[in-house]
C-alpha cells in the first residue's frame, strides 16, 4: 500500500466513524416503510405520509424529514402562513393539574396534568410516556418542546426537542430556570432550559432559534391548574386481562389536513399491540368489506403484517398491530383493544372529541 | 434474514457507507432511512436475492446520487471544498486527512463510490461494479481517475503502487 492508499484508507476511516443508533435507524425505517404500504393502499395522496412521518417523528423524537439539507434553516414543524388550525387536548374538568397533584404527572398516560393559557402556543403534538408528559408547540413558526415529570430523574438525558447532534446539551439538569445553548446542526442555536413551575413539577424546555425568548414565552403560557385527556378523538376502554396503556402520542400539526393518534398497550410480559388513529381528509376509497368481525363491525387482518383494521370510519383508519417490533400478543388481543376503541363522531371537529 | 435482522446486523455499515457517500452526518442519516424503508416494502423480494446487502447498498448508491443530481448547486458545494483544501489549518497528519477528505469530497459521485467502496469496505471490482451497475472495467477506470486526481491535487508523487 502506498503512501496515498494509506492517507485514502486513514481518511475515510475517520470520516465514517461515529456511534449509530440502530435502533432508531431500525424504527423509523419501519416505521416510513409501513407510510409508503399505507400510501400504496389508498389513494389518500400525500397528506396520510405526512402524518406517518410526523407520528415517527413524535415516537422517536427529533427525526428530519428527507431531503431537508443545508438550506434548510429553523428545525420546526410548524409554519406561519400554512393552512392550519391549532387543536388543543380535551379538557378533563375532574381531574386536578400537576400544580394540585405533582405526584400525579406522568402516571397516567392518557392524562396530561398542563394546559396553556387560551390563545397561548399551538400544539403540534403531545405525548405521555416513561413517567414524562410532553407538548410541542408551534411559537411563531418554531418549534419548543416542554417535558414536564415528577421527579429529575424521569426525564431522559436528552431532551426530545433537541437536534440528535449536540452532546454539550446532554446532561442532568438544574433545575433553576437556567439556560444552555449550543450551535446544532447548520450552525442554529440550540437551546435548553430546565425550571420548576411548580413544587414537585420538573419542566424543561427545549428548541432552535436565534434566541431564549421563546422558551420563556412558553413557560409564561403553561398552566398547572388543569387537565386534559392525552388519546384526543380515541379511547381505549377495553384491554387485554392483565395489560395497560402504557404510552400515547398525539401528532396535530397538520390539522385540519390530517391528524395521527398512536397509543401502545403492554403488561408485565415482553410485548405491545400498537394502535393507531390516522385521519387524513385525503383518504378516499376506504375498504368496506372486511375478512373479520369485531363487535358486529367489519374489520380486516392483515396476517403478514399483523395488522388488525376496524372498519368504517370515514377519511381514516383504525389499525391495531401486534407484529414486529412490539410482538407478544395476538389477533384475539387486538380485536379486544379494537372492540373496545372509542371514536369520537365528528373527527374533524376537535371540540366535540 | 428477516428486515430487523438486516437492519440490526448491517445498519451500522449502511450509515457509515453513506457518511462516506454524502460528506454529511445528517444527510447519510436520512439517505439511509429513506432507502431502508423502501427496501422495508420490497423485502421480500430483497431477501431472495442472493446478495440482499448488495443490493442495498447499490439502493444507497443511487439514493445519493438521484439527491445531488437533484441539487443544482452540487458542483458549487464540491468545488468550494476543494478550493479551500489548504495545509497548515490543523497540524500534521490531520491536516493532511483533513486535506484528503476535501479532496474527496471534491470527486464526481462515481469516483469517490468508488473509491469508498474499494477502499473503506474493501470490495472487490466485480461486487463493485455489481453495486453501481457497470462493469468491472468502467469501475476501474473510475478508481484511475479518481487516485489520479487525489495524486495531482494533493501533490503526491506518481507511482504505480497504488492499487489499480
Amino acid at each position: 500500500m502506498t503512501d496515498l492508499d494509506q492517507r485514502i484508507d486513514q481518511t475515510l476511516r475517520e470520516h465514517a466513524e461515529g456511534s449509530v443508533d440502530t435502533d432508531r435507524l431500525l424504527a423509523v425505517a419501519v416505521s416510513r416503510g409501513r407510510a409508503r404500504i399505507r400510501r400504496r393502499r389508498t389513494t389518500a395522496g400525500t397528506v396520510l405520509g405526512v402524518v406517518a412521518v410526523l407520528g415517527a417523528g413524535v415516537a422517536l423524537g427529533p427525526v428530519r424529514l428527507s431531503g431537508s439539507g443545508p438550506d434548510v434553516v429553523i428545525p420546526g414543524l410548524g409554519r406561519p402562513g400554512d393552512a392550519v388550525e391549532a387543536v388543543t387536548p380535551p379538557r378533563l374538568d375532574d381531574v386536578p393539574g400537576a400544580a394540585a397533584r405533582p405526584d400525579l404527572v406522568g402516571t397516567d398516560p392518557d392524562v396530561l396534568h398542563f394546559g396553556f393559557v387560551p390563545d397561548g402556543p399551538r400544539y403540534l403534538s403531545w405525548s405521555v410516556q416513561s413517567g414524562v408528559e410532553m407538548a410541542r408547540l408551534d411559537v411563531g413558526g418554531r418549534t419548543v418542546t416542554v417535558e414536564l415529570a415528577a421527579s429529575a430523574e424521569a426525564l431522559p438525558m436528552r431532551a426530545q426537542g433537541l437536534p440528535a447532534l449536540v452532546p454539550e446539551l446532554i446532561k442532568d439538569g438544574v433545575f433553576d430556570g437556567s439556560v444552555s445553548h449550543a450551535e446544532g446542526p447548520y450552525g442554529v442555536l440550540a437551546w435548553l432550559r430546565h425550571w420548576q413551575p411548580a413544587p414537585g413539577v420538573y419542566a424543561r424546555a427545549s428548541g432552535s432559534g436565534p434566541d431564549e425568548r421563546d422558551l420563556f414565552d412558553v413557560a409564561a403560557a403553561l398552566r398547572l391548574d388543569q387537565a386534559h385527556r392525552c388519546g384526543g378523538p380515541l379511547r381505549l376502554t377495553a384491554l387485554p386481562a392483565g395489560t395497560r396503556l402504557v404510552r400515547c402520542e398525539v401528532t396535530v400539526a397538520p390539522f385540519p389536513a390530517a391528524f395521527g393518534v398512536q397509543m401502545m398497550v403492554s403488561g408485565s410480559d415482553p410485548g405491545a399491540i400498537q394502535v393507531e388513529l390516522q385521519y387524513a381528509t385525503g383518504i378516499a376509497g376506504n375498504r368496506i368489506e372486511g375478512n373479520r368481525m369485531i363487535g358486529g363491525k367489519p374489520a380486516h387482518i392483515d396476517q403478514q403484517n399483523k395488522e388488525l383494521e376496524l372498519l368504517g370510519f370515514p377519511k381514516a383508519h383504525l389499525t391495531a398491530n401486534f407484529g414486529w417490533p412490539a410482538q407478544g400478543y395476538d389477533e384475539e388481543d387486538a380485536a379486544t383493544v379494537l372492540g373496545g376503541a372509542q371514536v369520537a363522531e365528528a373527527l374533524d371537529e376537535p371540540a366535540s372529541w | 434474514m428477516t428486515f430487523e435482522e438486516y437492519v440490526s446486523s448491517r445498519g451500522p455499515a449502511l450509515v457509515r457507507l453513506a457518511r462516506l457517500l454524502t460528506g454529511d452526518e445528517h444527510r447519510a442519516e436520512d439517505l439511509t432511512q429513506e432507502v431502508l424503508s423502501q427496501a422495508y416494502v420490497h423485502w421480500r423480494r430483497i431477501a431472495r436475492a442472493d446478495r440482499p446487502d448488495v443490493y442495498v447498498r447499490r439502493m444507497l448508491v443511487n439514493a445519493n446520487h438521484s439527491w445531488w443530481r437533484r441539487r443544482s448547486s452540487r458542483e458549487l458545494v464540491v468545488d468550494s471544498f476543494a478550493e479551500r483544501a489548504q495545509r497548515g489549518d490543523l497540524g500534521g497528519e490531520a491536516a493532511d486527512r483533513d486535506e484528503m477528505w476535501r479532496l474527496i469530497l471534491g470527486l464526481p459521485d462515481r469516483q469517490r463510490a468508488v473509491l469508498v467502496l474499494r477502499y473503506y469496505e474493501d470490495l472487490d471490482d466485480a461486487t463493485i461494479a455489481q453495486i453501481l451497475d457497470c462493469s468491472p472495467v468502467t469501475v476501474r477506470t473510475h478508481a484511475m481517475r479518481a487516485i489520479a486526481n487525489l495524486r495531482e491535487r494533493c501533490g503526491a508523487p506518481a507511482t504505480n503502487g497504488s492499487r489499480p
